[in-house]
């Protein structure tokens, strides 16, 4: 089953074309990866599919149904989450507290009905506070639940942003340089983290910058290069396709 | 959850015991102000402590109900309660109108659009004489409650205390619920906080016409309350005490708002008798505040007592 299709997506900043006419389709349970070297639109790409910006041109379907230049919000509701290269964590929260947003829309969010402390409000919290800790432990960050989330360090931030996503219970979810900045065994995790959620059904968008990480875990690759899609394939196809290192190193002088 | 149940009986019981320990009818006066206030800061503490979306109006809509009280009951002869709830209702709708294109600002720029609506409402107070007695102000009928007037100050002090204990525990609740940390979360990352669902701008307008109303209710106590209103209850003087409140009890803090009402309503009273300087001790305590606590008072020294007790 496709999760995730978009129909020849483009987008222009001031006349620079970020992304042009790509095309990619993710199956759910499968990690399909997005890279190419800086400025190829990776970014602009998720940023796309997740609503933050609006196609110029193209179309983006999230299980069959249309979604081009929904809201952001609206998105949630048909299964897509997504985290953020620069961290995007709520600082002044929890751990805890930063996961439960990501269940925002399973719960009665009504201010009159918090401002009562209805007893339904408190149930439903509950439960989704024992799910919460139950993603912190597989991100592998429960230790620090309860610290603030301005206390603790890049490599817990990163893995509570996949917790956070991961709170709404997406179908489709959208990483976006998920290593960045982590070490080898934090990266390690996070490979294990993610294989695991692509094989309980998941669809993975990845972008990442770890080669290593990306021909590890990855089904299909898409290489961008300058907004454009270069080629899509397996892991080995990419790996041996003279334009993927010509776009990544240049032209053998 | 139980820890703000002990929070909201600890501050019964502090009223209680306050009712019985108050002196004379003067202290009477400044406690039943300070509750009243405390509430409208506890609704802009919801909007800018916590949501992160500043106002420098807010004085404006208790100007409006404290003027819409006035009138109604003066000209139309509704009764006050009835006055009170309509222009809460009123306000409410007027504060959800504005609010949409108000709050896709940011910054700077809410700062402004929110300083230009408490000055249009200072000008039409003082325009339209007609209605509003403009810079002459205006005398305002006391409350009816159980069909009698309500001139004493203990019956006063028990509507203002009542009203502050159920807004105290309205807020608790609310920033302990779901709602309320999409609010904290709107505070800390707008983008992030749609990503994860949050519909920003329905909030953001639901919490700004949430705190409005708050500000209309106690406008239209306090116009029966003190009997004569004038425009500059709802002038940018006030609009920015009120901030002032917020920061210096604390940003994000419930009994931080009533503390921050608290001390800048206290603190003319101490300076009284220095009344030359008193304008800059007020300016020393502020930037105090700001250099050495910079979260506000009650946050501030809850950490202390926190790490202490650990």
């Amino acid at each position: 089953m496709i999760a995730l299709r978009t129909h020849g997506i483009s987008k222009g900043f001031g006349g620079v074309l970020a992304v042009q006419n790509v095309t990619l389709n993710v199956q759910i349970g499968t990690v399909h990866s997005v890279i190419g070297p800086n400025g190829a639109g990776k970014t602009t790409l998720i940023n796309l599919i997740s609503g933050i910006y609006r196609p110029d041109a193209g179309r983006i379907e999230l299980f069959g149904t249309d979604v081009t230049g929904h809201a952001p919000e609206r998105l949630v509701g048909h299964g897509l989450s997504r985290t953020f290269q620069n961290i995007k964590i709520f600082n002044e929260m929890t751990v805890l507290e930063n996961v439960l947003v990501g269940a925002h829309q399973r719960l009665n969010t009504s201010i009159l009905a918090g401002m009562l402390n209805l007893p339904s409000i408190w149930k439903a919290d509950k439960e989704v506070t024992e799910e919460a800790e139950a993603l912190l432990e597989t991100v592998g960050i429960a230790d620090v639940r309860h610290a603030d989330a301005s206390q603790i360090s890049y490599g817990h931030l990163k893995r509570l942003e996949i917790a956070r996503a991961l709170a709404s219970h997406p179908k489709l979810l959208l990483l976006d340089e998920p290593a960045a900045g982590l070490n080898a065994s934090e990266t390690a995790n996070i490979a294990s983290v993610v294989k695991g959620l692509s094989e309980n059904g998941l669809g993975i968008l990845l972008v990442e910058h770890d080669m290593s990480l990306v021909m590890a875990i990855s089904d299909r690759i898409s290489v961008l290069d300058q907004g454009k899609t270069l080629m899509e394939g397996t892991p080995d196809e990419v790996r041996a396709d003279p334009r993927v290192i010509k776009a990544y190193l240049g032209e053998p002088a | 959850m139980s820890g703000d149940t002990y929070r909201v009986a600890g501050l019964i019981l502090a009223l209680i015991a306050a009712y019985f320990v108050i002196p004379d009818a003067f202290v009477m006066d400044l406690w039943i102000r300070i509750m009243l206030i405390s509430v409208v800061v506890i609704g802009l503490n919801l909007l800018f402590g916590y949501t992160g979306q500043i106002s420098l109006g807010h004085a404006g809509f208790i100007g409006i109900g404290s003027y819409g009280s006035a009138i109604m009951t003066a000209h139309l002869q509704i009764h006050p309660v009835l006055g009170l709830l309509a222009m809460a209702v009123a306000t409410g709708f007027f504060a959800y109108l504005i609010a949409r294109p108000i709050l896709s600002l940011k910054g700077h720029h809410l700062a402004m659009a929110t300083l230009g609506i408490g000055v249009i409402v200072t000008i039409v107070l003082n325009n339209e004489t007609a209605w509003t007695g403009g810079s002459d102000g205006l005398v305002v009928e006391p409350l009816r409650l159980f069909g009698g007037p309500i001139y004493d100050g203990g019956q006063w002090y028990v509507i203002a205390a009542g009203m502050l204990v159920v807004v105290v525990w309205g807020a608790l609740n609310l920033v302990r619920s779901p709602a309320g940390r999409a609010l904290r979360a709107i505070h800390g990352s707008e983008i992030a906080a749609q990503v994860a669902g949050i519909d920003v701008s329905a909030l953001k307008v639901r919490i700004f016409a949430l705190s409005a109303i708050l500000a209309s209710v106690v406008g239209s106590l306090e116009a029966h309350y003190l009997g004569f209103i004038s425009p500059g209850t709802a002038g940018f003087g006030r609009s920015i005490l009120l901030m002032t409140m917020v920061v210096v009890g604390g940003m994000g803090s419930v009994f931080g708002s009533i503390l921050g009402a608290a001390i800048l309503l206290l603190l003319p009273q101490v300076l009284a008798a220095v009344s030359v300087w008193e304008t800059a001790a007020f300016g020393i305590v502020l930037v105090a505040t700001m250099i050495f606590m910079p979260r506000g008072l009650v946050p501030t020294i809850g950490s202390l007592v926190r790490r202490r007790a650990r």
